[in-house]
């Protein structure tokens, strides 16, 4: 379970982030939903560690963020946003490189490896390099290489940017599958991602949380029962 | 953490090999070296039995060429992005900092190899003083620790290589060209004259070992400060 109390972040004289509280349990898909600049990605850097907060905790359990950060980590898989990657790698030399990361051994990397490049569908490129694959691929690498240590919580930032339909299918069935395992918590602003696989929604807007409900919920909150309108209406009104 | 260090490690060291860039700064070394030593170190002139045209110039070529082999470290990794990936595994800061300054120091030792052959045949058709020759190349070892802590820690603080080989450039000129009338202990020329000239002493020892602590300590500290920014 993670739980966010009192969370604020500022950049200088900006508050990205203000007083954010809520928790995610097991079992949750999580859709971090706003507009551009309302602190999603701020957020979730500030879950996985890569900033650290201007007031509040984020705790794992009941482990703090910020005292026990290696720890945690190795329960988290991170997929920044546009997936970026070390090209020069072949597929397999990145596997091995989060593997070993991660401390796992040769037999557990060996498994997994086997597991996850069958599950992704990798086996064509194993031996590629990084900077030679597709968008579509390289998504795939970078879902492998977050997942090779078997993490209950996935977070990932604008996950289906630049993907087709086929792929964005293939990822929200990957994520779904998590889920019955883990925490997955993703921010997006394709409300169709939304819609298809979220099973809770925090809207921000301005570094605030404006509304915390399920994607149904939010829907029929508006007489158009339409999340877009919601989502419009909702971010509009409370810019003006 | 030992398993991870060499993680980290193997990663930086083999990515040299798999660029050309690595080859090149190895082939302009080796030139450079050759040149310095021969042509304007007037080598078949001078007694260089403790080959003083070799070593009276590794600073200068070594100012040139360190800041090209560490500016892709950590610059490299914020100009594509994948830093976020490095410090969102569970891994010690530390351990990335010291992993990576290997690399880049293990690298520059295989360019300090190459000169084997200037000494080998200095040493069958001239003869030399083995003690001083050692301690010169004990006093470029120490430069290259120097050297290759500083310009981790430029690419540590810019996103963009150019920048990152100007600025560690700039700060190796500047550790360089420091000279205290009254405290010529903490002259790096100084220091560096006296170990390769076989004057080793505790002070001068503790001259290069405190840079270097203290450059990958501020490495420690700037990147535990960037989350806060």
């Amino acid at each position: 379970m993670i739980t966010i109390k009192g969370l604020s972040k500022q950049f200088g004289p900006i508050k990205a982030l203000e007083d954010i509280n809520f928790s995610v349990s097991r079992g949750e898909i999580l859709a971090l939903l706003g507009p551009n600049g309302a602190g999603k990605t701020t957020l979730i850097r500030l879950l996985t560690g890569l900033l650290s907060p201007s007031q509040g905790e984020i705790y794992y359990d009941d482990e703090k963020l910020s005292q026990n950060r290696v720890a945690i980590l190795n329960h988290i898989g991170y997929i920044p946003e546009n997936a970026p990657l070390y090209n020069d790698m072949s597929v397999y030399e990145f596997l091995r490189f989060a593997a070993r990361l991660h401390k796992m051994n040769d037999r557990q990397i060996a498994e997994k490896q086997t597991d996850l490049v069958r599950t992704l569908e990798l086996q064509d490129v194993i031996n590629r390099r990084i900077g030679e694959l597709s968008k579509g691929y390289r998504h795939r690498v970078a879902i492998a290489g977050a997942t090779i240590h078997s993490p209950n919580i996935l977070i990932l930032d604008e996950p289906s940017e630049g993907l087709d339909p086929n792929q964005k299918y293939a990822l929200r069935q990957f994520l779904k599958r998590f889920s019955t395992q883990g925490i997955v918590i993703m921010s997006t602003h394709i409300l169709e991602d939304v819609e298809a696989i979220a099973s809770r929604i925090i809207l921000l807007n301005h570094g605030k949380i404006i509304e915390d409900s399920t994607p149904f919920q939010l829907r029929y909150r508006m007489p158009e029962r339409d999340l877009s309108t919601v989502f419009r209406r909702l971010t509009q009104t409370k810019k003006q | 953490m030992i398993s991870q260090l060499k993680t980290i490690f193997a990663k930086e060291f083999y990515s040299y090999f798999s660029n050309i860039s690595a080859y090149f700064a190895v082939g302009v070394y080796v030139i450079l070296t050759l040149a310095s030593a021969f042509y304007f170190g007037d080598f078949f002139k001078i007694d260089n039995s403790n080959l003083i045209s070799l070593f009276g110039s590794q600073p200068e070529i070594l100012s040139l060429l360190i800041p090209a082999i560490c500016m892709p470290l950590w610059s490299e990794e914020y100009r594509s992005g994948t830093i976020e990936f490095l410090l969102t595994q569970p891994v010690e800061y530390r351990v990335l900092i010291i992993g990576k300054y290997l690399a880049s120091v293990a690298f520059c030792f295989i360019m300090l190899f190459l000169t084997l052959p200037i000494f080998i045949t200095t040493a069958i058709y001239i003869g030399v003083n083995l003690g001083t020759v050692m301690c010169g190349y004990f006093g470029i070892l120490l430069t290259i620790l120097v050297f290759a802590a500083l310009c981790n820690l430029m690419s540590l603080l810019s996103s963009r290589p150019l920048i990152a080989y100007l600025a560690g450039f700039l700060v190796i000129r500047v550790l360089m060209s420091f000279k205290f009338e009254h405290l010529s202990g903490l002259s790096f020329e100084q220091n560096y004259q006296n170990i390769i000239t076989g004057r080793i002493s505790l002070s001068s020892f503790i001259y290069f070992a405190s840079i270097i602590i203290l450059i990958l300590w501020s490495e420690i500290a700037c990147l535990t400060s960037q989350k806060k920014n």
